[in-house]
């Protein structure tokens, strides 16, 4: 099961009509808070999420979803700026990948592959 | 030219006017002066020689008097007749002459003159003597109507009279004054004076002689004059003939013939005279008798030279002159003063207008004592003040334009990466898409076209509304300013929007015209109908547009139920790139508040109800 989380509701909509067609069970998320309850509910084997949100962020999205669990597998979409600080903390607690806007859809299906 | 030299010029030239009419009127009372001294002379003149003529007269009838005594009279009586009864008294008389003559011989001393009579008058001249200490009398006898000496009260006589001139005169006359003669006895001159003696009924019965000592006859006469003299005038006193008879200036002058007698017409009169470039003015009377007196036909002459009468006037003069200077100096005094007094401050003036000229405002504006020079100093004050609000208004204005040019310099920067942000989903959007086309090339599933192709169409959208946005607040076009209906502005706009079921739009009845740039006016309020529907959201309400206005401005108000903004985001909600909304750009409020000012308007936002106010000055109107 992925969970797919972006605040723009196009991109999540195909996305996860995408990654549906290619087989994937889908749950999407709109923002932070929302994905965390989404995380904690259904336990997706993989997380890819937009950094910039509102509500709540990407990171720290990433940081509660960690705590809940160390194990979760998460890759994060980054459309232009950083926090540099954030993105470090991150790695340093197994942030699977990052990936910047626009993306190849081919590459998000590799990634997809690779860890699930 | 400077001021002070005008000043002094003119003090001097007023100072010289003043001490020419001076000069002027000064000699206006010289003449004036001459004019009185010369009358005042002439009624000295004539005065002193009144005097002389009553002095003469008083003392002819104090001898007439002596002449009237019964002693007198009886005597002559008792002569008279005892000539009568001689039967030659010519022989008789020519007798007792050459018996005189020739024997030194005075036999009427003895014979026929009258001891009581002649020790009468010797008592009378002792008498004079006694009153008047001095001689008044030098000679003084008697004789009877044949001129026969009767008696004698001084000094030495013929016998016979009746041969001499003066007796004859006296007789025919009744009164004699001869020249005064020279007395070796006496030592001084005298007037020979014959009385004629007539009885109660005017018969001739004989003739007084008395000689009056001039000095005495001159007593007061000389002094007048010598009184007069201390007034440097010089007295003369001139018989009929123009001779010296006493003169206050030299007494060696007696009997010298007065040089300017020819001069002398008239009883009165006056001339001048010029020795040794003097000027002498010369005044004279003419005795002109007392009483049946008839006077010496003497004559009394003042002389004054002018510059005794200028003595006090030239003292004038030098007191004058040296005013004159003094007040000449004083002029150049008051006018270096003035110069100082009225100059220092023209220069201060001067300089604080050239430090003002070069922009120093803040140099200080002394006080000054004249209140014509404080109101040059108050305007310059006002002036400087004026001045400096100008520059300090400027300079705020500079400021501010710089600081909005900076804001929206920076604005745009942020506007950059915001912009470049925010198309990287819709591009993003797109790019998915493609590759799900290419997916499904053979169109295999139809749902794709159902979930991608509308899902590019706002991706594409979005970024175009991006971009617009982008440009409308970057961009500052020129206006394009006509009269326009605002309903049908608002109409539009509306139009131009997809209004959600859940949102009514109330618009007025009543149309208002504005003067604007319709273009520009349009997206003010598509904006601001957008901001409006996305605040109410997905609940139900109401968006009310209503006009007002008052004496100077037009209003439009735009007022919603939705949320209330919260009162920290009413102050930043005109600011660029700030927004609460996910995708809004923050530009829209930013760019109406842009083109709203532009026109010169106004646009401020409330709460309760929230609302959005556009200001529309009347004097923007075309």
């Amino acid at each position: 099961m992925i969970l797919f989380v972006d605040d723009d509701a196009d991109l999540l909509g195909l996305n996860a009509f995408m990654l549906k067609n290619l087989g994937y069970e889908v749950v999407t998320a709109k923002d932070g808070e929302e994905a965390v309850a989404k995380f904690k509910e259904s336990s997706p084997s993989i997380t890819i999420m937009d950094i910039k949100m509102p509500k709540m962020d990407g990171f720290d999205a990433f940081f509660r979803m960690k705590k809940i669990n160390p194990e979760a597998k998460i890759i994060l979409i980054s459309a232009y700026t950083i926090d540099e600080k954030k993105l470090l903390n991150a790695k340093s607690q197994s942030l699977l990948d990052l990936i910047n806007k626009p993306y190849d859809f081919e590459v998000l299906e590799n990634i997809i592959k690779k860890y699930v | 030219m400077k001021i002070s030299y005008l000043i002094i010029i003119g003090l001097a030239t007023l100072l010289f006017i003043y001490t020419v009419s001076s000069f002027v009127i000064l000699n206006i009372n010289i003449q004036e002066m001459k004019t009185s001294e010369i009358s005042k002379n002439f009624a000295l003149s004539s005065i002193i020689i009144q005097d002389l003529d009553k002095f003469v007269k008083k003392r002819i009838d104090d001898f007439s008097q002596i002449s009237q005594t019964q002693e007198v009279q009886q005597t002559l009586h008792l002569s008279n007749q005892e000539f009568e009864q001689l039967l030659d008294i010519e022989g008789f008389l020519s007798e007792q002459d050459r018996l005189e003559k020739e024997f030194k011989y005075t036999p009427f001393i003895e014979r026929t003159n009258n001891i009581d009579l002649s020790n009468e008058l010797k008592e009378i001249i002792e008498f004079y003597k006694n009153v008047y200490e001095h001689n008044v009398i030098d000679e003084f006898f008697i004789t009877n109507q044949f001129g026969a000496n009767v008696a004698l009260g001084v000094g030495t006589s013929d016998y016979r009279q009746d041969d001499e001139e003066w007796w004859r005169d006296t007789k025919k006359d009744g009164l004699y004054i001869d020249k005064p003669v020279y007395n070796q006895n006496l030592d001084s001159y005298i007037i020979p004076i014959g009385l004629k003696i007539t009885d109660d009924t005017g018969n001739f019965i004989g003739v007084l002689r008395v000689s009056l000592n001039l000095e005495d006859i001159l007593k007061d006469l000389k002094d007048n004059s010598e009184i007069i003299s201390n007034e440097n005038k010089d007295v003369y006193l001139l018989d009929d003939s123009g001779t010296i008879v006493y003169s206050n200036k030299d007494e060696d002058l007696f009997y010298d013939k007065y040089e300017n007698f020819e001069l002398i017409t008239g009883e009165t009169g006056s001339f001048d005279i010029v020795e040794d470039e003097m000027t002498q003015f010369v005044t004279y009377s003419t005795s002109t008798g007392y009483r049946e007196f008839s006077g010496f036909g003497w004559i009394l002459v003042i002389e004054q030279d002018e510059l005794s009468i200028l003595e006090n006037v030239s003292d004038i003069q030098r007191e004058l002159v040296l005013i004159t200077l003094f007040s000449i100096f004083a002029a150049v005094i008051i006018g270096i003063i003035i110069t100082y007094l009225i100059s220092k401050p023209l220069n201060k003036i001067t300089e604080i207008a050239s430090h003002l000229s070069k922009g120093d405002l803040t140099y200080k504006l002394e006080r000054s004592r004249f209140s014509e020079f404080q109101i040059i100093l108050d305007s310059f004050k006002n002036a400087t003040h004026n001045i400096q609000q100008l520059i300090e208004a400027e300079k705020d204005l500079a400021e501010s334009k710089a600081k909005v040019k900076n804001e929206r310099l920076t604005a745009i920067g942020e506007l950059s990466s915001s912009l470049a942000h925010d198309l990287k989903n819709p591009l993003a959007v797109i790019k998915t898409s493609i590759e799900a086309i290419k997916m499904n090339f053979k169109n295999v599933n139809p749902q794709f076209q159902q979930e991608v192709f509308p899902r590019m169409d706002s991706a594409i959208s979005r970024m175009t509304h991006q971009i617009n946005d982008v440009l409308n607040y970057v961009r500052i076009t020129p206006t394009n300013l006509q009269n326009h209906s605002l309903l049908e502005i608002i109409d539009f706009s509306i139009k131009s929007l997809k209004i959600p079921t859940n949102v009514k739009i109330f618009t007025p009845s009543k149309d208002i015209s504005v003067y604007c740039d319709r273009e520009k006016i349009e997206i003010v309020f598509i904006n601001l109908i957008l901001n409006s529907i996305q605040s109410i959201d997905e609940t139900s309400g109401n968006i009310i547009i209503s006009f007002s206005e008052d004496l100077s401005n037009k209003f439009v108000e735009i007022q919603n139920d939705g949320e209330e903004i919260p009162d920290e985001n009413l102050k930043r909600i005109f600011l660029p790139l700030f927004t609460t909304k996910m995708k809004g750009t923050g530009l829209g409020l930013s760019i109406c508040k842009n083109i709203v000012e532009q026109h010169g308007w106004s646009i401020k936002v409330q709460n309760k109800p929230t609302r959005f106010i556009v200001k529309i000055p009347k004097d923007k109107e075309n």
